[in-house]
């Protein structure tokens, strides 16, 4: 099951931000969470952060379409700990069948890792979740208040396993 | 995931090495004060290096110290932040200055200024970047609780001295000949005359009287408004009692107000003191004053992403001057010895004549004549005194705008309105187009990277708001810092000792004997001279130097 098919939250109704791109994709890309923007499209990524992730993304020769993509959390961020148990499932789900997993922003890495986001950005991590190593990322936010050599860094490694997918 | 795996460990001293081999080196201290970590405390833990990549000598005896680094004399030594492991070696035998030293830290800094922020450039990060290896650092901390050593502490020394080996192998495949130009020229030699500053004197006494008045001020504001001015709950409901309905009482805000009602300067006043109180209190004294009565900063050489040089605990670049100009006068030079401050005038603007090539811009610069003086003609079509206002409006102008100067920053500094700041600065921008051209010729040109006049880069980020400005005004800014660092570096060899204790932005602050004030001064002018004239070849160099026995002195 994909989450495109449930439009809402199981535990609190809310409604929730779809994944985007092809199901069937090898790559899975794993945001944070949704801003003010995916919140009113309820799509992942359709913000500033997504459009900028996005355009990152080609540079490096990934078309972002080509790719799966979802957030950890698939509405706006609550304390609510089965609003995010729902997320962190839904994400487990969508990486069956998924050969490589791109983790982005310091809760998704630690969530799905043992590690925080700052020691692994830009390496390739074993997770107790996915049957195959993921590569770590700082948020696409970054972008936009810091340095922006660690996301291009990262990227580059991705899209060289990418490549080797063929 | 990569990991360094355990290398083999010899409990010995080094092999001794031949020149051309390439040694990398790491100390690990016990027991010291993490933020004060350039301090001679904490007690020895060990020192390792390797030439192989694979073979690890380590020592735990402080007394090895010596002997170990003799045989390793001849190599090029690799650290990851030298100053930390020379400072502190230094207490266990003598270090001379040597060129045959590489700084993983000073080179990616070199390297990548902008590129990766300056919280991305610990050993962990760069081991990480160029080998694909996570390198564990919790141990770090234990260093800190135990003297104890266990196996996991000597393996992790062992692998920091490894990652250091294999991350200079990797930068040195891809470091220009220029950014290595720029590490031997002026960064190298920069670390090593940080390492030889004296501290700075403090009179305590008259800092805790300081202390004491920025108490009372606050005191007598608060005294004076019946709510909290440190509570934005109570500021907010004392501004709405006063007409002023506000969302917020930061300080962007108060600012704005102050020109409509005594309460909002009252309040940041109020907030301002007791900040100074907090900062700069006894407790400051407690912290940083020393036995012997001096503060001893931990400098970072090219901290900044213009490659200025920074201060960290204490940072006496931020020791108040505008609003509580007393600080600086408890800044002051040991007995029988004098102060010799210098600084450059109006340097940034001076590489901006230089670099836009603005004919006119440069014609008033080599006049002689003061150059706000003459900009304000050039702009209002008449001539002004010194103590016209206008005259400082100027100043803020010129200066400001090699520092990202906007008209919301100028309305702020100058009291205008926001249509007449814009308007000043179109003015100004209109008088001399070959500056306005060079600044709208970086955003057009949407660089990857923005240079130096000694070809240091600083990196670009598009994403980030403001980058223009960032793009615009770096070059200057790096400009002046590299101008600053090769004066402090042809003094000290004209002079054949160190007597800098202090750099602070475009100054410098010298303690000499007082019998050579004198003399210091009239070779520290010439030379900053020297050097700002072949660093800006088209503009006139200014420098301005005093002998006093305060940093209060240097007005």
């Amino acid at each position: 099951m994909s989450t495109d098919t449930v439009s809402t939250c199981p535990i609190c109704n809310t409604n929730l931000v779809q994944p985007v791109g092809d199901p069937n994709s090898e790559i899975l890309l794993v945001g944070s969470h949704p801003g003010e923007i995916e919140l009113k499209e309820l799509e992942v990524f359709a913000g500033w952060t997504g459009k900028n992730f996005r355009r990152e993304l080609a540079l490096a020769g990934l078309d972002f379409y080509q790719c799966r993509s979802t957030n950890l959390w698939l509405h706006e961020i609550s304390k609510n700990e089965q609003c995010f148990n729902f997320g962190l499932e839904q994400v487990i789900k969508e990486a069956i069948g998924k050969k490589l997993i791109l983790l982005m922003g310091a809760e998704t890495v630690s969530t799905f890792t043992r590690y925080k986001v700052s020691d692994v950005c830009g390496l390739w991590v074993d997770s107790s979740y996915f049957s195959v190593p993921v590569m770590c990322m700082f948020n696409p936010a970054q972008l936009t208040h810091g340095g922006i050599g660690e996301i291009r860094l990262a990227l580059k490694k991705l899209v060289l396993e990418v490549e080797k997918l063929g | 995931m990569n990991i360094i795996p355990v290398p083999k460990i010899l409990n010995d001293l080094p092999l001794v090495a031949s020149r051309g081999d390439k040694v990398a080196i790491d100390m690990e201290l016990f027991g010291l004060d993490q933020k004060r970590m350039h301090r001679p405390a904490g007690r020895f833990g060990s020192l390792a290096c390797t030439s192989d990549g694979e073979n690890v000598y380590i020592i735990f005896d402080g007394r090895e110290v010596e002997p170990f680094l003799k045989n390793i004399e001849e190599a090029t030594w690799l650290f990851h932040n030298s100053p930390f492991d020379l400072g502190h070696l230094r207490r266990w035998t003598t270090i001379k200055l040597r060129k045959r030293l590489w700084d993983t830290l000073l080179i990616e800094k070199i390297m990548y200024s902008g590129w990766y922020d300056n919280d991305q450039m610990g050993l962990n990060d760069l081991v990480r970047r160029y080998c694909d290896v996570y390198l564990e650092k919790k141990f770090q901390k234990e260093f800190k609780e135990t003297d104890e050593w266990t196996q996991e502490k000597i393996e992790y020394a062992a692998k920091d001295v490894i990652a250091t080996w294999r991350v200079y192998h990797e930068q040195r495949k891809v470091v220009s000949d220029e950014d290595l130009e720029i590490y031997k020229q002026i960064d190298l030699p920069t670390m090593w005359l940080t390492l030889g500053f004296k501290g700075v004197k403090v009179d305590t006494k008259r800092w805790i009287e300081v202390c004491a008045k920025s108490a009372d001020k606050a005191k007598e504001i608060k005294d004076e408004l019946d709510f909290n001015p440190g509570s934005s709950v109570q500021s907010k409901e004392a501004l709405l009692k006063e007409g002023f309905h506000v969302s917020s009482s930061n300080a962007k805000v108060l600012e704005h107000l102050a020109k409509k009602t005594l309460l909002a300067q009252q309040i940041m006043d109020a907030r301002v003191y007791t900040k100074r109180v907090s900062t700069y209190g006894e407790k400051w004294v407690d912290q940083f004053v020393e036995a012997d009565g001096r503060v001893y900063s931990s400098w970072q050489v090219s901290e900044a992403i213009s490659g200025r040089l920074s201060s960290r605990s204490p940072n006496l670049n931020n020791i108040p001057v505008r609003d509580t100009p007393e600080y600086r006068e408890c800044f002051i030079a040991g007995e029988g010895n004098s102060f010799v401050i210098a600084d450059y005038s109006a340097q940034e603007p001076r590489f901006a004549a230089e670099l836009s090539g603005d004919k006119r811009l440069l014609e008033i610069f080599n006049s002689g004549k003061d150059i706000y003086i003459e900009i304000a003609r050039e702009m209002f079509g008449e001539t002004i005194t010194k103590s016209d206002p206008r005259r400082a409006d100027i100043k803020e102008i010129v200066i400001g705008s090699c520092n990202g100067l906007t008209e919301y920053g100028l309305a702020k500094k100058t009291g205008k309105t926001k249509k007449e700041a814009l308007e000043l600065l179109e003015r100004y921008f209109s008088i001399f187009p070959g500056l306005y051209e060079y600044r709208e010729n970086v955003k057009s040109r949407h660089p990857k990277y923005v240079k130096s006049v000694c070809g240091r880069k600083i990196w670009m980020n598009s994403y980030v708001y403001g980058w223009e400005r960032v793009g615009m005004d770096s070059p200057l800014q790096s400009s002046a810092a590299e101008a600053l660092k090769l004066s402090m570096i042809e003094f000290v060899e004209k002079w054949g000792c160190n007597p800098i204790i202090l750099p602070s932005h475009d100054e410098l602050m010298l303690e000499v004997k007082d019998e050579e004030a004198e003399h210091v001064r009239d070779i520290l002018k010439q030379t900053m001279l020297d050097v700002a004239q072949r660093l800006h070849p088209s503009v006139r160099p200014s420098v301005s130097i005093v002998i006093g026995k305060k940093w209060s002195d240097k007005k």
